[in-house]
């Protein structure tokens, strides 16, 4: 079985500073891989750089995301080739509406699979139906991009367009983070009902509670830009326990 | 290209303009005309110190006019219909001028509409020149003197008139020309209409100035909407002196969208002279290559319990210019006033500008007033985002600047005019060079 996406010794960061440092993972289609790491470790930085997000330099390394070369590629060819980052902060767009963009945004990633727009039909049904999937409001799908939204609701909507959008490569950026008890249930059932045999996921939390719904194949530990340690789903619960001192003693006396 | 040449000195200028009130042999007003005339000359022309023309380089525009008379100006045949045919078409009343001179209206007007050439003897145009002659702008005394067209439109106490009255305002001339003409606008009490006016600057390869003068009176309980569209060649240069004079439970909704032109200069004046008027006035410029275009709107409040809104929107690139000014009066008498003001601009790239200044004046104690303006870039994480759901970078980009257009096209109370406006403006905003942008 081939590689969803293979990093090697990924180096990235600003001008001022190196965030990525010799990172590597690999990831299997239908896998659900979970980065967890202490704040400001470089998480959201590798998502970034994953969705082709132009602030961040790479200065080394390689990304092959189903044998092609992700860097080269720009964040819609990406996005068209089915990488989806669900954002640790939804940006809001005034002005700018939620489906109309979506649907505009499903129609460019159609016509990169050689299909023809969808009829307005077909796109009403597929809107009902994954929105309930993340019970989120229909009044949200048709007011402005998260603007106004609550935390949650925010989530929920990026959830709700990685359903409509049917990417393969899926970056889940601290979705839990902000949601209640219920709509962290929803949303895990949600990601849930996604998963198959053809599609990945990279699931960033801090809470070992959503990998209890999202119940992942390997869990990493990013720690100053790298991966210091992966294992299964029981790491979560070490963490959880033991916090990340241990990790870091470890890492340092390594 | 640039329509604006080097400078004229402040004297050359003004001796020019002189030269044109000299020659001027114009019929009728003769009153308002002669005021015009001393007023202009008491003031002369504004220097770069006086605030008002502070961003304006007045002495630029006034450059290379030839003699200032149009010649032979060539018809405008479907220069401009084409883009406008539904409006041209049987939902509309089309009225179209030449440089000020009507050369078509409709055939059968409604009961209670009239539209008939500017002259001092019609009935409906007593009120010619009650709001300019107290200008305190050179260039609208200027006007007054020398004005060789004028249109009114005149609608009967009671009337309600269902389509829009719609104004083709064509400039062109066969040489380089100073324009000036006059639109007077009486909607008596009680009435309902609206005015939809595309200006336009025929294509032409010389310079050409339209000063004009609108002074629109809005009765009691009357409710008149007003939009304009100014979409000029690149050779042409427009000042407007919209003045308007708004009376007890008057709504006057009016709105200046510039996509065209060199040379733009709006001067709104809105005297709120009644009580519980509500006022609305917007305004969206985009700007490209080194077009500048100037908006300057004075709100009078001064009288109690009237409501004024105002949002100023511009996009600016290249090395577009963009100013905004906007000045609000509440008088002494005028509690319990409700004013509004916000500017909001996006400049893409380095070499473009805009400058916001709101002002208030209020003296009065019991009123709710709030000003703001804005300037920045397009939002790159906006942008960011949109590309990471499949956007392409331009459809993106056009979006955003559709989107930041839009919140004022909203305010449109006529459907067709808006999807028109929307439609276009997406088109002209997808076309902007954004390359320096972020
Ligand atoms: N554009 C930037 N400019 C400068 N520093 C940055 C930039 N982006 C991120 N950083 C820094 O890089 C480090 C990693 O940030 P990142 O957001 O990737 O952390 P994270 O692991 O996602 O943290 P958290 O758990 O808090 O979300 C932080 O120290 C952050 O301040
Ligand atoms: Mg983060």
């Amino acid at each position: 079985m081939s590689n969803m996406l293979t990093i090697e010794n990924l180096h990235a960061g600003v001008p001022e500073k190196k965030i990525i440092k010799g990172l590597s993972l690999t990831v299997k289609p239908g896998e659900v891989h979970a980065i967890m790491g202490p704040n400001g470790s470089g998480k959201s930085t590798l998502s970034s750089v994953l969705a082709g997000k132009e602030d961040f330099e790479v200065t080394a390394g390689t990304v092959l995301y189903e044998g092609k070369d992700l860097l080269e590629m720009s964040p819609e060819e990406r996005a068209r080739e089915g990488v989806f980052l669900a954002f640790q902060y939804p940006v809001e767009i005034p002005g700018v509406s939620n489906v109309n963009f979506l649907k505009t945004a499903l129609n460019e990633i159609r016509e990169h699979k050689g299909l023809g727009p969808i009829d307005a039909a077909e796109f009403l049904k597929l809107i009902k139906e994954k929105q309930s999937l993340v019970e989120l409001q229909g009044s949200l799908a048709n007011r402005s991009v998260n603007e106004g939204f609550s935390g949650g609701e925010k989530k929920r909507n990026e959830i709700f367009q990685m359903a409509v959008l049917e990417p393969r490569l899926c970056i889940l950026d601290e979705t839990d983070s902000g949601l209640d008890i219920d709509a962290l249930r929803i949303v895990a059932n949600g990601v849930n009902k996604l998963r198959s045999k053809d599609r990945s996921f990279i699931v960033i939390t801090h809470y070992q509670r959503l990998l209890d719904y999202i119940v992942p194949d390997v869990v990493h530990v990013l720690y100053d830009g790298k991966i210091v340690k992966s294992g299964t789903k029981d790491l979560a619960l070490e963490l959880e326990a033991k916090g990340y001192d241990w990790i870091k003693k470890e890492f340092v006396e390594a | 290209m640039s329509t604006l040449s080097p400078p004229l000195k402040k004297n050359d200028a003004e001796s020019f303009l002189k030269e044109l009130i000299d020659s001027c042999k114009e019929n009728g007003f003769s009153q308002l005309r002669k005021t015009g005339t001393e007023n202009f000359l008491k003031a002369g022309l504004p220097g770069r110190k006086e605030e008002a023309y502070k961003y304006a380089p007045l002495t630029s525009v006034l450059n290379n006019l030839g003699t200032g008379k149009p010649q032979s100006a060539a018809s405008p045949g479907d220069a401009l219909t084409y883009l406008f045919k539904d409006f041209a078409s049987g939902n509309a009343l089309s009225v179209f001028l030449l440089n000020g001179t009507i050369i078509k209206v409709p055939e059968n007007l409604p009961k209670g509409l009239s539209i008939v050439p500017l002259e001092e003897t019609s009935p409906y145009a007593k009120n010619t020149g009650r709001l300019s002659t107290a200008s305190s702008d050179p260039l609208c005394q200027l006007n007054n003197s020398i004005f060789s067209s004028g249109l009114v439109i005149h609608i009967a106490k009671g009337s309600s008139i269902e389509k829009p009255i719609v104004v083709f305002n064509l400039i062109s001339s066969d040489s380089p020309a100073l324009i000036s003409s006059r639109l007077l606008i009486v909607a008596e009490e009680n009435t309902r209409a609206g005015i939809i006016e595309f200006s336009d600057t025929l294509r032409q390869n010389h310079k050409i100035l339209s000063n004009e003068v609108q002074e629109t009176f809005v009765g009691k309980n009357a409710t008149l909407f007003h939009y304009r569209w100014q979409t000029d060649c690149e050779m042409g240069n427009r000042i407007n002196h919209q003045l308007s004079e708004i009376g007890e439970k008057g709504v006057y909704d009016t709105m200046n969208i510039t996509t065209g032109g060199t040379f733009i200069r709006n001067n709104l004046s809105l005297f709120l002279n009644g009580e519980n008027i509500e006022a609305h006035l917007n305004g969206f410029f985009v700007g490209s290559k080194n077009r500048h275009v100037d908006t300057r709107t004075v709100v009078d409040h001064l009288m109690p319990r009237c409501e004024s809104f105002q949002l100023y929107k511009g996009i600016a690139a290249d090395k577009s210019t963009g100013v905004f000014n906007g000045k609000i009066f509440v008088r002494r008498d005028a509690q319990k006033t409700n004013a509004y003001q916000s500017s909001k601009n996006m400049l893409l790239g380095d070499e473009a500008t805009v400058n916001a200044k709101p002002e208030l004046e209020i003296y009065a104690d019991d009123v709710k007033c709030s000003h703001g303006s804005s300037t920045g870039k397009l939002n790159e994480d906006a942008l960011f985002y949109l590309r990471s759901r499949g956007l392409g970078i331009e459809t993106a980009r056009t979006l955003l600047l559709h989107a930041f257009a839009g919140e004022v096209f909203e305010k449109i109370r006529h459907e067709e005019f808006k999807e028109l406006i929307i439609e276009k403006i997406r088109h002209i905003v997808g076309g902007l060079n954004t390359s320096h942008a972020g």
